[in-house]
């Protein structure tokens, strides 16, 4: 059953990761290359997630689920049930939370592309959409995998906000940190210890995928 | 040119500057807060149940007038504060919902011998909120299988005592089979409680002193679950050997086992439990 | 009368290297063949390269290729560098690391088949005596390399108008000498025009058919090359000119 848990992490963290990097990639350009100049207050939005406590959060995405917000009026009217409690709404909640794991990371691999190169990709005939495929992409490869892992490892170690809108579900909604917790509360440590290993583990290993790459001891091309 | 001379920043400085002012006593009474070493008044810290919030605070009002000595608490899950207390919290006095984890704290001999108490029984109700269709008073357990109630909500009966309580109580009516699917569960009974106040669960099994309490008095009904429907919910309290006010601590439990304590414990839907005849401590 | 390849009326306020702050204020014409711009690092040359290629936007002012019209303040015209059809050479050269030179040769012809983006690429390659290189990255080849590379991959379009940004700076003499023969020989047949920014005398008489002399933002000679340069020793000789 702590299997479970673990598993039904997994696929939480796999799913809020890609979802993140579909959503993120639009929005981390807009906020690298865009001329809005109110680019910052987006930013600051998109950061919350880093300060604000996960209670905050789980809180404020409860009273959005429940039936008398908006949100949660129209989920409920298209499928029929409330998005608190289910997989859906941790998926939601996760994708909130780790935004930011995403998005600055791709932000400042964007940032980090030299301009000429954004430049002789334009005097050469190509569209934006084309430049940002062919050119910035690919040269922001480390933070693409930086972001990729980060909302990974984040999702995978989420408790606060899981806690504040899950309600424990065994297979839906009892994510490993919160088995973790629910053994502590119950005094079994043992299983405690082995469901903390376990996630330590992969959190170690995530964290050291991303130095690896961003020092380079392994890169799809040589050094330029 | 200079920014501030300019009139459009002026309002916006003024402002800062206020602002800033305002941060900066702030900051300042918070430094200057007195810690009261001179007065021959103690402080004591109570670790207590989340469920006792309301009783506690007036307990410790009457205390506190009547003795001088200040009671500051801090609520939260039962078992969290065992596992804090095993590791050495400084807390003063435990009140705890579960007497097994008072117990197995006085086994451990982290307890002054002798003052483990049975301050009152816990009782859980069936509560909705003020706007749910289903008359909760008349229908009683029934209420529960009602479709308009598609999410109940109960404390983790993995580590929550009134969790377990919820539980037993769904068995022995005969229909945990039949809710099961629509169970969900908080960390603590109050987390069961915000469940169904924000709405996301239509109706909860919670503390029947929560339900008195302001927050959910005027939020919604409920229906009192028979005290024999579930093992009995005994709450106790120990005074911790770690204690380094044992005298001002005693002199609580005194005042939560006197008449005046026992009253204010009634008054938020404890039951208290019959006594042994001397209520003098055994030393 | 054919109008000018290039003409550029352009009004922008550029920082040079230190913090002083110019105004470029120029009005020029290029025609077909190589012209040299000339001047001291920080004459304004790069700007105004910039502001040619769309990478730039000027003050004021307005730039026109042919009959296109490529930018124009009064008319609130700008069209985006990648809608401007001309061929640039940056002085960084900018060659794409991650792509082989082969795929950054034909990088701008999106619009063919692969199989002819393919052999176009490697033909200019080899006519800039680079096919050697194609299947390498840019961090894999010299610097002599790289810049072949970069020519092919602006020329390898069939541009009208080829900007270079002191694009042979970093090279020894023998291998710039050896690629100026190239680029002249490749464009004998073809007639660009060909705006060649550089501050060496050497790579000036070698290339220029006319030659415009900027210092400070403006405009200060122009003509065949021997004339200007008379004029620019004529001037400083008269203390006039920053060395």
């Amino acid at each position: 059953m702590s299997l479970e848990a673990l598993y039904l992490s997994l696929r939480l963290a796999a799913l809020v990761s890609l979802l993140l990097l579909a959503a993120g990639l639009p929005l981390a350009a807009w906020l690298a290359f865009g001329r809005w100049r109110g680019r910052f207050l987006i930013e600051a939005v998109v950061a919350l997630p880093l300060v604000l406590p996960p209670t905050v959060l789980g809180f404020y995405l409860l009273l959005a689920m429940g039936p008398r917000s908006p949100l949660g009026r129209i989920w409920h009217s298209v499928f029929g049930h409330g998005l608190a409690f289910t997989f859906e709404g941790l998926v939601v909640a996760s994708l909130l939370y780790s935004l930011p794991f995403t998005v600055q990371p791709l932000v400042s691999a964007f940032r980090s592309v030299d301009p000429k190169l954004l430049q002789a990709s334009a005097v050469l005939g190509a569209s934006r959409l084309r430049t940002f495929r062919r050119v910035v992409l690919p040269l922001s490869f480390s933070g693409l995998v930086t972001a990729l892992v980060l909302s990974f490892a984040h999702t995978l170690g989420e408790f606060g906000v899981v806690l504040m809108v899950g309600g424990n579900l065994p297979g839906v909604t009892r994510t490993v940190s919160i088995a973790i917790y629910d053994s502590v509360e119950a005094l079994d440590y043992a299983a405690a210890g082995r469901l903390a290993l376990v996630l330590l583990l992969i959190s170690f290993s995530a964290l050291a995928v991303v130095y690896a790459v961003n020092r380079r001891v392994w890169s799809p091309w040589s050094a330029r | 040119m200079p920014s501030s001379a300019h009139p459009a920043f002026a309002p916006r400085l003024i402002l800062c500057i206020s602002s800033g002012c305002g941060i900066l006593a702030a900051l300042l009474a918070l430094f200057a807060v007195p810690s009261g070493h001179a007065s021959p008044a103690r402080e004591i810290t109570v670790a207590a149940a989340a469920d006792l919030r309301l009783a506690m605070q007036e307990m410790a009002a009457q205390f506190e007038k009547q003795t001088g000595h200040h009671v500051s608490a801090v609520y939260g899950s039962s078992g969290n504060f065992f596992s804090q207390i095993e590791s050495g919290a400084p807390f003063d006095l435990f009140f705890s919902a579960d007497v097994d984890y008072a117990r197995r704290l006085e086994a451990a001999g982290r307890a002054e011998p002798g003052t483990l108490y049975t301050y009152a029984v816990g009782r859980i109700v069936v509560w909705v909120p003020a706007n749910s269709p289903v008359d909760v008073a008349r229908r009683g357990w029934a209420a529960l299988l009602d479709p308009a109630i598609g999410k109940i909500a109960i404390a983790n009966p993995q580590h929550a005592p009134y969790g377990r309580a919820a539980l037993a109580a769904l068995k022995s009516a005969g229909i945990f089979e039949k809710v099961e699917a629509k169970l969900v569960y908080g960390e603590n009974i109050s987390q069961a409680a915000q469940f169904v106040q924000s709405g996301n669960a239509q109706a909860g099994i919670l503390a029947y002193s929560l339900a008195l309490s302001p927050p959910l008095k005027d939020a919604g009904r409920f229906w009192l679950v028979p005290a024999d429907a579930h093992p009995p919910l005994e709450q106790a309290a120990i005074v911790l050997k770690s204690s380094r006010n044992k005298e001002a601590a005693r002199a609580f439990l005194d005042f939560v086992k006197s008449p005046a304590g026992r009253a204010v414990l009634e008054k938020y839907g404890f039951t208290i439990p019959p006594q042994p005849p001397a209520v003098p401590e055994r030393r | 009368m054919t109008p000018p390849a290039v003409s550029a009326r352009v009004r922008k306020e550029y920082r040079s290297r230190g913090a002083t702050s110019f105004l470029l204020d120029v009005d020029l014409e290029i025609p077909q063949g190589f012209t040299i711009l000339f001047g001291p690092s920080g004459a304004g040359k790069s700007t105004l390269l910039d502001c040619i290629a769309g990478v730039t936007q000027p003050d004021a002012g307005r730039i026109a290729a042919g009959e296109r019209l490529l930018f124009d303040s009064a008319a609130r015209t700008n069209l985006p560098p990648q809608k401007r059809q001309l061929a640039c050479v940056f002085q960084s050269l900018a060659l794409f690391p991650h792509l082989t030179i082969e795929e950054n040769v034909a990088y701008g012809l999106a619009h063919l088949p692969p199989a002819e983006r393919r052999e176009r690429a490697l033909e200019i390659l080899e006519s800039f005596r680079a096919g050697h290189t194609a299947a390498r990255r840019p961090g894999e080849i010299s610097g002599g390399e790289q810049q072949r590379a970069a020519l092919a991959r602006s020329l390898v379009s069939e541009p009208r108008v080829l900007l270079l940004d002191e694009p042979l700076s970093a090279l020894d003499e023998e291998v710039k000498a050896g690629i100026v023969e190239d680029l002249r020989g490749w464009n004998a047949a073809r007639r660009l025009a060909i705006l060649y920014v550089t501050h060496s005398r050497e790579e000036a008489h070698a290339l220029g058919e006319r030659m415009i002399a900027l210092d400070a933002g403006r405009v200060v000679a122009e003509g065949a090359p021997g004339e200007v340069l008379d004029a620019l020793s004529a001037r400083r000789a008269a203390g006039r000119i920053r060395s």
